[in-house]
């Protein structure tokens, strides 16, 4: 079974969205070292590390914060409402 | 950030959000030889589908629903049936108890007839003797009285009593 943090899955329309993130969220705090595991897909995913960085400028590191002042600051309320209501975090 | 499920939870809500046009090491992978990220575009058409996927889902509960409610009300109405079947059946064997308790009745109520019958015929055949026999008994009272009769008869013609004066 490929590992999401290795990098080489492949994305599936018929992937619950909200299953996906919670398998990632386990794999992650299921680890021996989760916070090694987090920064091993900061370093593997450019798009993860970029968002690390915009956590920090929009939320001051408070990734909720950020995902509302990016949402709005970029006109994304929609696709954040989709994303929300999709990851069960409406 | 502090290593929370909820935080970790937030972070890959805004990767999605912020993700732009991939999303690298999250769904597709980076590696030369490996599938293309997924895009925007495939994120948004992915969650689309698993809205249709969502419908489905319900539709297909709703019909489990639908299936489970109509085997429901098959069986209670077969015990419902049963149960009617069962009440019939304890009606039609009380049917039959009260009908041999009736025969009963009416065999007793025959046997009493039949014993009165034959009585009434015996004391029928007993009257008729005794009148029989009253009757013969008259007629040899009338015998003896007209032998007697004769017989004072014939004293009379040989020696019959002097005139009262």
């Amino acid at each position: 079974m490929p590992s999401i943090l290795s990098g080489n899955t492949t994305p599936s329309q018929t992937t619950n969205p909200a299953s996906a993130v919670g398998n990632i969220v386990n794999q992650i705090m299921n680890s021996a070292n989760p916070k090694q595991a987090f920064q091993q897909m900061l370093d593997s995913s450019p798009d993860c590390k970029n968002a690390m960085n915009l956590i920090n400028q929009y939320g001051n590191g408070d990734p909720k914060q950020a995902f509302m002042n990016y949402a709005s600051q970029t006109g994304k309320q929609g696709l954040a409402q989709q994303i929300l209501q999709k990851l069960g975090l409406g | 950030m502090e290593m929370s499920s909820t935080n970790l939870l937030w972070f890959l809500a805004f990767v999605f959000l912020a993700g732009g046009n991939g999303f690298g090491g999250l769904f597709g992978g980076r590696a030369p030889m490996g599938p293309p990220p997924a895009s925007q575009m495939d994120l948004t058409m992915g969650l689309n589908n698993q809205s249709i996927l969502n419908e489905l889902n319900a539709l297909g509960l709703a019909t489990q629903n639908n299936n489970y409610e109509t085997a429901r009300l098959i069986s209670d109405q077969n015990l419902l049936m049963a149960t009617q079947n069962n009440t019939n059946q304890i009606n039609v064997i009380q049917g039959f108890n009260q009908i041999a308790s009736k025969i009963d009745a009416l065999s007793a109520q025959m046997s009493s007839c039949c014993c009165e019958i034959k009585t009434q015929m015996l004391q029928d055949r007993l009257a008729d003797k005794t009148a029989e026999a009253v009757a013969l008994q008259n007629k040899l009272d009338n015998r003896d009285q007209s032998q007697y009769l004769l017989a004072q008869m014939g004293k009379w013609i040989a020696n019959a009593p002097a005139a009262a004066a």
